[in-house]
């Protein structure tokens, strides 16, 4: 029952930090230079097209009027509409969640082998010269930005080796396969970046969590050492990557601005940047709003997964 | 890339250099040598680069590697090799001030917030939750925009877009040390003989606390050149012509099919400051007692 | 818990949601397939009068059709009308419209239709940018004469009047046609029609209009039109054939397609100019010494082989580029460092001169013209700190707001090319150049019917413009584009928003 507690609080808590955020955001937007009526008309704004835009788009009220307009639609659950092209919001997120979403999963299917094995053959084979050749190319990929990896694939699979598409065009219209091709060079290079942190952390825990009485006992008891790896250090190694893989989460849903636009791939990323580029205020609120959900969701997901998987944790809780 | 993993910390103050430097394990040392080459380039890369910092015409533009230009020639003429030379300076003040300004700004308030508590700690923990929870790239792009076109691409701007990432993150971590320091019995002794908070903070907990907060550094400083060549590309960071690493890579992507090392040249340069940020930290890490905690930027 | 409980239940997930799109079937793979590279997101729109970027041209040409068109030369065309005069006074010019055009709903497209689609851009509903570039026209005096004749009269003679209205936002919509239906759904009596399209949407598709007016056209039996901001991308697309046509090839990208058999390479006449644009009269371009040595000091062969790799040709300092008849020399003014270093003394600054200059890349390529210029200028005593803001702020934030900066616009015909930046009633008045006696030649050669004598004042204001005037235009941008060799029959337009895909077919 206190499990549930904790998560009604943090539930509580979490909807102030959202309302925090999007007070912030509108604060900010109105302090900065530019609007959206002179994003609209770019270099062809006139002073006389910009009034006339600014009146029919209502930016003329004030500015805490607009707020709390924009606030209580948002309390009935109505997102709005875009001010750039009037749709609403909702069908402007739909395909662009479902592309992350989509996106998200596969390169979470690939972060997970990714991240294990790695750390498991280096956790075993601990100071070998296996793990110190996994350590540096580890090191390595980290140092590399997440925009020149991106390229190296697409050079390398599209251009030297042309087996994938350079585009990933997927709309509504498009197949599984197509969808799989078009998904698999960004969604590999979100799971190198993700799993090259999970890795250097899932070694450390897995050499930590080895070294420690539980596991000597269970090898004592004369478990097969594949059993005492997978069954007993494994799922106490992974507690701390948990909250990793929660931080990738949040990663996948707003940091992946980079490998959409390399891969010209249509995610919620760009549509973040896009719609700040362009200063429509409802539809910057609804997605930075979303993002900061989906972080905070992951990271209460992840306490609660810390909880279930260690059972000192467990107790003390109860 | 973003954030900190759960906040760990240990308390001890930290033992005297002499002693560690005896027990520095290989990491260390291996970090360490790669970070001095890096510090000797940065203060002398003007006397060792062959060409200038924005020299033209230096060879054929856009060719590949050769005894002359090691990492090619860009579009514009430059010389790529003498271009990270130069360059090196730039990453590592940009790197080391902006996690510096992070740590510093992040600690102070993770401090004071965590012992102080009550309901400033709860403000202030919803504050930095909120800032935590906003994409960084969302962060950088409102902080540029509000900077206005006269500070685009100052280097001030950068580091303070690199402090704005860490701060909260840092104060997180820094608040949960300062939780647990508060409850030690010379931190009680303190506040019994009528102590400030600011003193007490000052004198009893910041120490305390510095191997955390050293190792914090160390951390996020093995990630900054990441980030502000990411941001570089992205159109938020350092700004042409200055050959900050990330930025040139940017430049030249489109040149990767014709002539790929004008983009993996100052790939190395920055692979190698990172290799060896990540080693010291290791090093360090093990060397004052505690894991090396493995958080992302 | 096992890890590969894990691994199976994530698995099992994502295969549901990874097939769920098996119902829907592939389309526009058998279209013509059309890479474009700018892309304005949620402010993409079907209405003509909402186009600011070049991403709407994309399907908005594909839709729409205008009463003319126009060539490199600026040359115009019958498309929607097929004869245009002028009335002895010069104010009143009527046109001829083609009989049998019928919009993609079926409507017949008559003379009602052309007045509607002008006068809507002074409708506050619509808040069009076009009055800004339309000024010389009199909402009032543009009528419908018979069902196929349309006047446009206007308040002063206005000699290049078929060419001003043939601009990007005079695509011809249907009488009645409501700002916010066209937004979405657009209705031309162009090429191509409508079949897929959503703003901020990944991919475009266009079908054949089956009525097209023009006999054989189009050619393709539709248009797939999918944007790509990464020229590495592009590249890549194309040579693995992923596309048909790429609209803009990155100078720094070109060297990859040269030798690629599949690949065809097509170049462009002046597309649009660059330049470095400075506030006459702000110290220290207020002495014309100091702009003259700007000029003078760009090499500007050398600026054009690096900065856009020979893809362009050079210019002299005012908007009209050296191959028209309009243009007041033959030849690009020389670099000439001595020159330009004793003006500098001359001007008062004999230990150099300091100052920013901003750029974005808000056209590709200025960024690097910025560092070139700095660098060219460095040798004649200027110290020239280039500030690069973002891009998609520069025009909002930036441009018209400081004194000296970089600066691009698309080719105009001679006499509006010389009057959008620079006379005193300009709306964007880059340079703040205010001088009567220019306005006065150029408002002479608005009315001038004989050509030979017009060309006279151009070449004047031209020659005025590039001595003291507040502009240095080292170049002129060809652009490139790049066809699978499968596919012929595109004919590129300097003006990059004209476009024309109903002539490409590709086997």
């Amino acid at each position: 029952m206190s499990l549930l507690r904790l998560i009604g609080s943090r539930v509580l808590l979490s909807l102030l930090t959202l309302l925090i955020v999007s007070a912030l955001i509108f604060w900010i937007l109105e302090v900065l230079p530019g609007d959206v009526a002179s994003r609209i008309l770019g270099r062809d704004a006139t002073p006389e097209t910009l009034a006339l835009l600014r009146a029919q788009l209502h930016l003329n009220d004030p500015a805490f009027t607009r707020y709390l307009r924009w606030l209580a639609g948002m309390a009935t659950g109505d997102f709005g509409t875009a001010l750039t092209s009037s749709r609403p919001i909702v069908q402007i997120l739909e395909p662009r969640i479902f592309n992350t979403v989509l996106l998200s999963g596969y390169a979470f299917l690939l972060y997970l082998p990714m991240a294990l094995i790695p750390a498991l053959v280096q956790a075993v084979r601990r100071d070998g010269a296996t793990d110190h050749v996994l350590s540096a190319l580890t090191l390595v990929l980290l140092s590399i930005p997440d925009f020149l990896l991106a390229t190296l694939l697409l050079v390398t699979f599209v251009v030297t080796v042309p087996i994938l598409p350079a585009i990933s065009l997927v709309d509504h219209s498009s197949t599984a396969l197509e969808y799989f091709r078009a998904m698999t060079l960004p969604a590999a290079t979100l799971a190198i970046v993700m799993a090259v942190y999970a890795v250097r952390m899932l070694r450390d825990n897995l050499i930590e969590v080895l070294g420690s009485d539980y596991v000597r006992m269970a090898e004592l008891k004369g478990l097969s050492p594949r059993k005492v790896l997978l069954r007993h250090a494994l799922p106490n190694a992974l507690v701390p990557t948990l909250n990793v893989t929660a931080l990738n989460l949040a990663y996948l849903i707003g940091g992946v601005v980079v490998v959409e636009k390399v891969f010209s791939y249509p995610g919620f990323g760009s549509l973040l940047v896009d719609s700040l580029q362009l200063r429509d205020l409802p539809l910057i609120e609804a997605t930075v709003l979303i993002a900061a959900t989906v972080y905070i969701a992951a990271n209460l997901l992840a306490d609660i997964g810390a909880i279930l998987l260690n059972p000192k944790l467990r107790a003390s809780q109860a | 890339m973003t954030l900190s993993a759960a906040p760990r910390f240990t308390g001890e103050r930290l033992p005297s250099w002499r002693r560690l430097l005896r027990r520095a394990p290989l990491s260390f040392r291996i970090g360490g040598a790669i970070l001095i080459i890096h510090a000797f380039v940065a203060v002398l890369g003007p006397w060792l680069a062959p060409y200038g910092i924005s020299q033209m015409g230096t060879g054929v533009p856009i060719s590949g590697m050769s005894w002359a230009h090691p990492f090619g020639v860009d579009q514009l003429g430059r010389d790529i090799f003498s271009r990270v030379i130069h360059g090196s300076h730039i990453v590592l003040l940009l790197a080391l001030s902006g996690t510096g300004l992070g740590v510093a700004v992040g600690s102070v308030i993770g401090l004071l917030s965590g012992y102080v508590g009550g309901w400033v700690d709860n403000i202030v923990q919803r504050l930095l939750e909120a800032v935590i929870s906003i994409p960084f790239l969302v962060l950088a792009l409102l902080a540029i925009a509000a900077a206005g076109p006269q500070l685009a691409g100052s280097p001030l701007l950068v580091i303070l877009v690199v402090a704005l990432v860490y701060a909260p993150r840092v104060a997180r971590m820094a608040r949960a040390a300062a939780m647990e320091i508060a409850t030690r019995d010379f931190v009680m002794v303190a506040r019994l003989r009528g102590e400030s908070a600011w003193s007490v903070m000052r004198r009893e907990i910041l120490p305390n606390a510095s191997s955390v907060l050293l190792v914090e550094f160390a951390l996020r400083a093995g990630y900054a050149p990441v980030l502000i060549g990411s941001l570089g590309f992205l159109g938020f960071g350092m700004r042409p012509p200055t050959p900050e690493w990330g930025l040139m890579m940017a430049e030249n992507r489109a040149l990767i099919i014709i002539s790929p090392i004008t983009v993996i040249g100052p790939g190395l340069a920055l692979a190698s400051l990172v290799v060896g940020l990540n080693l010291f930290t290791d090093g360090l890490a093990r060397l004052i007692g505690r894991a090396a905690p493995r958080s992302q930027a | 818990m096992r890890p590969g409980c894990w691994l199976s239940a994530t698995a099992v997930v994502a295969l549901v949601v990874g097939l769920s799109p098996l119902a829907h079937a592939a389309a526009g793979d058998e279209c013509l397939k059309v890479l474009g590279y700018e892309w304005s997101g949620e402010k993409q729109s079907m209405d003509p009068a909402d186009m600011e970027s070049g991403d709407d041209a994309y399907h908005i040409f594909a839709v729409y059709n205008r009463l003319l068109d126009v060539d490199d030369n600026f040359a115009v065309i019958p498309e929607l009308a097929e004869s245009w005069g002028v009335s002895d006074d010069g104010k009143t010019w009527t046109f001829k419209l083609r009989q049998g055009v019928k919009f993609h709903d079926g409507s017949d497209f008559d003379a009602n239709d052309v007045v509607y689609t002008f006068k809507r851009f002074w409708d506050p509903e619509v808040a069009s940018g076009a009055p800004a570039v339309l000024g010389f026209l009199d909402p009032e005096g543009i009528k419908a004469l018979d069902s196929h004749t349309v006047a446009f009269t206007t308040k002063e003679p206005v000699v290049e009047l078929p060419v001003l209205i043939t601009n990007k936002f005079t695509n011809i919509v249907a009488e009645g046609a409501k700002h916010e239906d066209l937004r979405l759904k657009g209705n031309g009596t162009g090429p191509f029609m409508q079949e897929q399209f959503q703003p901020n949407a990944p991919v475009r598709i266009f079908r054949k209009n089956p009525n097209y007016w023009q006999q054989g056209l189009p050619k393709s039996e539709c248009v797939r039109v999918t944007v790509a901001q990464e020229p590495v991308t592009a590249v890549s697309a194309i040579k693995a054939g992923e596309v048909d046509l790429v609209l803009n090839v990155d100078p720094s990208v070109i060297q990859a397609l040269k030798d690629d058999a599949n690949v065809k390479l097509l170049e462009t006449g002046a597309s649009n100019s660059m330049t470095v644009s400075m506030w006459v009269d702000t110290p220290p371009f207020d002495n014309v010494k100091v702009r003259e040595a700007l000029k003078l000091v760009v090499d500007r062969q050398a600026m054009l082989d690096t900065v856009l790799l020979g893809f362009g040709e050079v210019g002299a300092d005012n908007p009209v580029p050296l191959a028209s008849p309009a243009s007041y020399v033959k030849d690009a003014p020389k670099q000439d460092i001595e020159k330009a270093k004793q003006l500098l003394a001359e001007a008062g600054h004999a230990n150099g001169l300091k100052f920013d200059l901003y750029t974005a890349e808000g056209v590709p390529g200025m960024v690097r013209m910025a560092q070139v210029f700095a660098e060219m200028a460095k040798s004649a005593g200027f110290d020239i700190n280039v500030i690069v803001t973002p891009a998609d702020s520069y025009w909002d934030d930036t441009w018209l707001k400081q004194p000296i900066l970089t600066s691009a616009w698309s080719m105009r015909p001679p006499g509006e090319g010389l009057a959008v930046a620079y006379t005193q009633t300009a709306k964007w008045k880059e340079t703040h150049w205010e001088r009567p006696d220019y306005d006065a030649l150029l408002l002479k050669a608005n009315t001038t019917v004989d050509t030979e004598e017009r060309l006279k004042l151009y070449k004047q204001a031209g020659e005025l413009l590039a001595k003291e005037g507040g502009v240095v235009i080292p170049m002129f941008v060809h652009q490139v584009l790049a066809m699978r060799a499968a596919c012929e029959g595109y004919e590129p337009r300097a003006q990059n928003f004209n476009l024309n895909f109903e002539t490409v077919s590709c086997k």
